[in-house]
């Protein structure tokens, strides 16, 4: 779940982050000097500090420091790349020599390419000092405080597993081409996981996230609310019928269920090599009329906001889908350069990898109806608050159970449903769009709305 | 090391202190498409520092290993620890290991160069993407190279050498709009001549290609409970995923369905399902472990014995609360991961009838086989993905589907078992556990007829 800190963070000109850049800068003369054509070095310090629940107290609280530099060459149109936790100068010499060795291994691709440095916009309010300052001491005091808002919303409530994680840093990039840029950034996250129990009965699992890069933007005790009446609503549950029908999909649900084959597919490295089902689609209608949907780099107290990407360049506010119209792919250097366009500005990762593709925070434009609207507007279907299943990413193919879910009847909210699967295609399933909630939830780096789809299978019983 | 380590823990003042000094170095090769995506390598190293003091644990770690930086890691652990409440804990005695520890290695894979290693994920996925109506291929590469120091201040001093390397190649089919995918792999602890144990990688790219392509023309199931005979994956993904993490003692203690059922029927008694330290059977297993990250011996641990729960796996902390002795399961991922309880190689034993004869005794049941994903909840209800799915009628295979899901309650359909094959193998070489960070483990087992969901399409 926290994996390497993505952090968000602030652009500025003012703060001196030059030692790392100035390390950076000799890993790169250290890599030309042994024969690379290009290099970039990617570098980053963090400290985390993480707080776990489990099994309705505090596990563990920890903090952590880390550091790491990763190192991409070229040589003779040959990509090589090392990466090591340590950013003493001491190890630079074997990370260029373990860089340059793989590069001579490896086999050509006239498209590798290190970027050329691009203006790059400072964002503000992305970074607050206070959550550098955090002591665990607080963490661990919010940390109590979820569990405690989760137990007091009803003692059949069971905090399987959670916490707050707070992150801060700094990383900073530089390469051959003069590309130098550095950010610092700061975090925080919060999330609950668990069930409810009644005599013999447990309920579904029930996941709720809440994130900020502000220590006062995140809301503790909200979050714990959220959790609980889903999982005391879903205890009596039964199974329902068997029926073609509409799904209403929860934020978290719209995450688990269709977000990966679509992010999968408009990925152009995806696109390139032949594993996208949206290939050859630019410009035409993949999806419903009401389906736009926007990746943000700069959005406001986004947990994914920064002012660039993995390799430098800078993020942007950009429409993938604009009113069911497929508007573009997301790309990075290397893509871009195999279709002789600009990069999207979508590398993403950390010191330890080469840039893949990502989304950064990517949202789902608002619709019309509040979420009660969008429950009277279905004769007969499913809630479903979570997904557990499997969304083939190439295919979009779904299926799976319903973790937490109701039986829709005539607009009303009918029961809690068990032994319930739910299956259909992504691809189609945007295409039969027919109701967006106005309200959007941050699933981790999403922003996702309540969104009804018709035609999806359903097995119970 | 393990005397630089036992020096500064000296110093550490706390009931029970444990440093783990772990250097990890990731070699990795893909190709997609015929062209390279990635060659790189990663070195990792430092030093994870966890003590209690007080019945409060405290964590922290430090890139590097420098008596400076551990000292501090000492100081941040000693911090988290005072920042929790106060309570009662106590640790298992255990049988502490000391020395040096290694798997069984054939041929190490030091010994093969990168070279030759790209070499052979180039010609796999090339010799895929030559096949008919292949339309897209990757294939990667990846070694794990482990070094460990575990010193204890009650007495573990235990130096761990593990490589454990792994291949795997994806396949995607096409027919117009029609496309499907399927992949294999091999992974193992061990060395070269290790991987390749199930077969050589140009067989291991045969069977994904040949699955693909009958994917292609396969249809999508009706859905409803049926028959169906598990193969070793299948087994393997649901004795690790939905049953394995409902015996693992900190899920119990939050309330898994298997709580108070030790000494119970849980399943048929033709089954008996174990996590094991030591690779049993078959060497390799690639979730093998021959020593636990607090320093504890492992072992084979029965699960569930002729169907009746027999144990818990167990760390030190809750093997003292539960009264046992710990099993050897508390794992860390990385230097800067505290350990937890996680499984090894998880497996349902074999039986006495051949899988011929199973098969040949079925009237009507679903082969399924290659795992997908797929999740578990701790009321051990699953649903998982299954790559391909062969009717089987009167002994005989009849059709094959695609998009088929399983689902069902693990411990219902471990009571529905009713045959279970002498083959066996270890079927989740590549695998990777997830439980706040992640674990390499292995799961299999035999060929197991049962009952269970399968989920499908209404038209």
């Amino acid at each position: 779940m926290q994996e390497e800190p993505t952090f968000a963070a602030r652009l500025s000109s003012e703060v001196v982050m030059a030692e790392l850049v100035d390390r950076l800068e000799e890993l790169v003369r250290c890599a030309l000097a042994k024969g690379a054509d290009q290099a970039e070095a990617f570098g980053q310090r963090f400290e985390g500090r993480e707080v776990w629940l489990e099994n309705n107290r505090i596990k563990t609280a920890k903090s952590h420091p880390g550091e790491g530099i990763g190192l991409r060459v070229i040589k003779n149109k040959r990509l090589g790349f090392a990466s090591d936790n340590n950013l003493d100068e001491a190890n630079f010499e074997e990370l260029c020599t373990k860089a340059l060795a793989l590069a001579s291994a490896n086999l050509t691709d006239k498209f590798q390419i290190i970027p050329e440095p691009r203006k790059l916009s400072a964002l503000k309010g992305l970074y607050d000092p206070r959550l550098a300052e955090l002591p665990l001491k607080e963490a661990i005091a919010m940390a109590k405080r979820l569990l405690k808002a989760a137990k007091d919303y009803d003692r059949r409530v069971t905090v399987d597993s959670g916490g707050v994680f707070v992150n801060t840093g700094e990383k900073a990039i530089f390469n051959s081409n003069g590309l130098a840029a550095s950010e610092q950034g700061s975090s925080i996250t919060a999330m609950i996981m668990g069930m409810a129990r009644e005599a013999d009965e447990v309920s579904a699992f029930d996941f709720q996230f809440d994130g900020s890069l502000r220590l006062t933007g995140i809301k503790i005790e909200p979050l714990a609310r959220r959790f609980a009446q889903n999982v005391i609503r879903s205890l009596g549950a039964k199974p329902a019928r068997s029926f073609k029908g509409t799904v209403l999909f929860s934020p978290v649900a719209v995450a688990e269920t269709l977000l990966f084959p679509l992010t999968y597919s408009i990925n152009a490295q995806n696109v390139q090599k032949g594993m996208s089902k949206l290939a050859g689609k630019l410009g035409l209608r993949v999806a419903s009329a009401k389906l736009t949907i926007v990746d943000d780099g700069l959005l406001k107290d986004g947990i994914a906001s920064s002012a660039f990407d993995r390799e430098g360049q800078p993020h942007q506010t950009i429409k993938i889908v604009n009113k069911g119209k497929l508007i573009t792919y997301l790309y990075n250097s290397y893509t871009a350069n195999r279709e002789g366009r600009a990069t999207t500005g979508h590398a993403s990762g950390g010191y330890r990898s080469l840039p893949g593709i990502g989304t950064t925070n990517l949202v789902i434009s608002p619709g019309e109806a509040t979420k009660a609207q969008l429950i009277r507007d279905i004769k007969e279907g499913i809630l479903v608050t979570r997904f557990s299943g499997n969304a083939n990413p190439i295919s979009g193919d779904f299926s799976g159970t319903v973790k937490g879910g109701f039986y829709i009847r005539n607009g009303r909210l009918s029961y809690p449903v068990t032994n319930t699967m739910i299956a259909g295609n992504v691809f189609d399933a945007i295409g039969n769009i027919s109701g967006i909630s106005k309200k959007l939830t941050r699933v981790y780096s999403y922003l996702l709305p309540y969104l009804a789809v018709e035609g999806i299978s359903i097995t119970s019983g | 090391m393990i005397s630089y380590l036992k020096e500064i823990l000296a110093h550490v003042p706390a009931d029970y202190a444990e440093l783990r000094y772990h250097e990890r170095r990731v070699n990795a090769v893909s190709v997609r498409k015929g062209e390279p995506e990635a060659a790189q390598a990663n070195h990792l190293a430092g030093v994870g520092v966890r003590l209690l003091d007080s019945g409060r644990w405290g964590f922290s770690s430090t890139p590097g290993s420098k008596r400076a930086d551990i000292m501090r890691a000492i100081g941040d652990a000693a911090t988290a620890a005072k920042a929790m409440s106060r309570t009662k804990k106590n640790l298992a005695k255990a049988k502490l290991a000391k020395g040096e520890f290694r798997p069984p290695v054939e041929d190490p894979i030091e010994n093969h160069s990168l070279e030759e290693k790209l070499k052979l994920v180039k010609k796999a996925e090339a010799k895929a993407r030559r096949s008919k109506k292949v339309a897209s291929a990757s294939s990667a590469y990846i070694e794990y190279l482990d070094k460990k120091a575990i010193v204890t201040s009650d007495g573990a001093a235990a130096l761990l050498t593990d490589v454990k390397p792994e291949f795997r190649i994806t396949v995607v089919a096409a027919e117009g709009t029609n496309m499907v995918t399927a992949s294999e792999f091999a992974g193992v602890t061990g060395g070269w001549k290790d991987l390749w144990r199930y077969g050589a990688w140009e067989e291991i790219v045969e069977k994904a290609v040949k699955r693909a392509q009958r994917l292609l023309s396969a249809e999508f199931p009706k859905g409803g409970r049926m028959k169906v005979i598990l193969s070793p994956e299948m087994v393997g993904l649901i004795s690790h995923e939905a049953i394995g993490h409902t015996v693992e003692a900190d899920f119990v203690l939050s309330g898994a369905i298997t709580k108070g059922k030790i000494g119970k029927r849980v399943a048929s008694e033709l089954v008996t399902l174990a996590d094991s330290g030591p690779s049993v059977h078959i060497p390799g297993a690639s979730g093998t472990l021959l020593v636990d990250d607090e320093g504890v011996m492992t072992k084979r641990t029965v699960i569930i014995e002729n169907g009746i729960l027999k144990s818990y796996l167990h760390n030190r902390e809750s093997a003292a609360s539960f009264g046992v002795a710990p099993t050897g399961n508390a794992r860390a991922f990385e230097y800067s991961d505290e350990p937890i309880i996680r499984m090894r190689n998880t497996y349902i034993e074999p039986g006495k009838m051949s899988l011929a004869k199973l098969l040949a005794s079925t009237d009507r049941a679903l082969l399924l086989e290659g795992a997908g994903g797929g999740q578990a909840d701790a009321n051990a209800e699953f649903m998982f993905g299954v790559q391909e799915a062969t009717l089987i009628e009167k002994g005989k295979r009849k059709k094959t589907f695609r998009g088929v899901t399983i689902s069902g309650n693990a411990f219902d359909v471990l009571a529905s078992v009713d045959a279970i094959s002498k083959e066996f193998r270890w079927a989740l070489g590549a695998g990777y556990c997830g439980k706040f960070q992640r674990a390499k483990v292995d799961a299999g087992g035999a060929y197991v007829r049962c009952e269970a969901i399968i989920g499908g399409r209404h038209g």
